[in-house]
């Protein structure tokens, strides 16, 4: 249950047309 | 009064309100005493004291006490060796005069929003025990709410501070993501992880962040800014603030009849008519819940391995569960949270602070699994967090007003800031305390 509720909410993120030149390097800055 | 007396007061109301809440799972009493007896030493010596001279606090029990074993809410951290060295922002309030009384319940290890504790019990909520307090920093807001201690700390990744604040109708602070060291919490999702204050007045909130503020080397997140202070400006008009409502992407459609009628009383007392849309808020809870169920099976991976059967049942799944994700789903929502965040600092060049609702809806009953909003039935104990985890993912600073209740149950506003400036939404919560609009 809990990792088809991950699923779930994977599917609806990566829908998400994120441009390509997005880099997750910056991810902990406020 | 001395410190002395205010933490007899304080042992006084433990004692009496405690057994009905279960908000502390560790009492300080011979630290509390030696820490109150060394203050009225001090006064009587004429010396000057911290600004938080002898007022008694609680911490979450992921925090390091010396002496104490950090339990982070878990069976397992039983075992471990009692701390040897306060955590860094429990240092900082012992040099502000502050004196500790204890450690609260929460649950397992950060992880949820009710306070069902498996090992130590459920935490109530003093506005009516039968429902939960929120989570997952429960025992810490009960705490203030019943009024054992005027002050507490939790900690907040996805709205565990905000939640526990707004259901039990008190104040709460998720600071700026690096404001506040987390040297010595016990970490449950390091990328989303702040410590935070809770309070039944805004000065309170304002003096206890205040002492805690500073750069800790220890904390590799904790950044090199001096401490900025908000107490001095909370009396500060609000008349150049740019206030709007958080609107849009199917944040309206979950707002219970409560919760709209918290946000109307917010916005009228703020005299605010604009909306902003909120970019992209189911996507960013999505995100932020795929981060934290990653980062935290990541963490418990060796006990998960070995202890298997000593974890709170209900947390065992979410820690399971999140062994399976993918490094893809992973570095997606991270790339994502690159992404929001550029969004958002594009919507603070129009905006100075958002209000949002804390929660979709007031406090439910303890051991409920799932509640029914605008005729879809879901999970209740997620729901909790609709409105709290993109903000946590951002990293901006948020304070939780508890809004004066029309009915029996209180409930929470978040007033959202850019990054660094909490001092605009402690201006605005000053503001609604000041007119009447809040209520603990």
């Amino acid at each position: 249950m809990n990792f088809e509720r991950s699923a779930a909410l994977a599917k609806a993120l990566m829908d998400f047309p994120l441009p390509a030149d997005v880099h997750p390097a910056a991810t902990y800055e406020a | 009064m001395t410190a002395r007396e205010r933490v007899d007061e304080a042992f006084r109301r433990i004692r009496e309100a405690n057994p009905q809440y279960n908000c502390f799972t560790d009492l300080t009493q011979e630290r509390a005493y030696r820490e109150a007896e060394e203050i009225d030493r001090r006064r009587a010596r004429g010396e000057k004291l911290g600004p938080l001279a002898g007022v008694p606090y609680a911490v979450k029990n992921l925090y390091d006490v010396t002496g104490v074993v950090t339990l982070a809410g878990s069976k397992i951290n039983r075992d471990n060796p009692p701390a040897t060295r306060d955590a860094f922002v429990v240092r900082k309030l012992h040099a502000a005069g502050a004196v500790l009384v204890g450690a609260c319940n929460m649950e397992e290890y950060a992880y949820g929003f009710t306070t069902e504790n498996f090992h130590y019990g459920a935490t109530r909520n003093p506005r009516d025990p039968s429902r939960t307090a929120g989570g997952s920093s429960g025992g810490s807001a009960a705490a203030v709410a019943a009024d054992m201690v005027p002050i507490s700390l939790g900690s907040d990744t996805n709205g565990s501070i905000r939640v526990p604040a707004g259901l039990c109708g008190i104040f709460g602070l998720k600071p700026t993501y690096g404001r506040l060291s987390r040297q010595g919490v016990f970490p449950f999702v390091p990328s989303l992880d702040h410590a935070g204050p809770f309070a039944r007045n805004v000065a309170d909130l304002a003096a206890c962040y205040d002492a805690m503020q500073g750069h800790d080397a220890e904390d590799p997140a904790s950044r090199e800014r001096p401490a900025e202070p908000v107490s001095d400006v909370l009396g500060v008009a609000i008349g150049g603030i740019r206030i709007a409502l958080a609107a849009g992407d199917h944040y309206d459609e979950l707002l219970s009849p409560e919760a709209q009628q918290a946000l109307l009383q917010a916005a009228q007392c703020l005299d605010v008519k604009t909306k902003v849309e909120v970019p992209e808020f189911a996507r960013a809870r999505a995100a932020a819940l795929l981060i934290t169920f990653a980062e935290a099976s990541n963490l418990q991976m060796g006990n998960l391995k070995t202890r298997v059967a000593d974890y709170d049942p209900a947390t065992r799944e979410r820690f399971l569960a999140g062994a399976l994700i993918p490094a893809e789903w992973l570095l997606f929502a991270q790339r994502f949270r690159a992404w929001y965040r550029d969004a958002w600092r594009k919507l603070f060049e129009t905006v100075d602070v958002v209000v949002a609702a804390a929660t979709a809806f007031p406090a439910q009953p303890l051991g409920r699994d799932t509640i029914r909003l605008n005729d879809r039935e879901l999970p209740l104990r997620p729901a909790y967090g609709f409105f709290s985890a993109p903000f946590s993912f951002l990293g901006v600073p948020v304070v939780t007003v508890p809004i004066r209740p029309r009915g029996p149950l209180p409930l929470g506003v978040q007033l959202i800031a850019p990054a660094w400036r909490e001092d605009l939404a402690f201006r605005v919560a000053a503001y609604l305390e000041r007119e009447g609009a809040t209520s603990v």
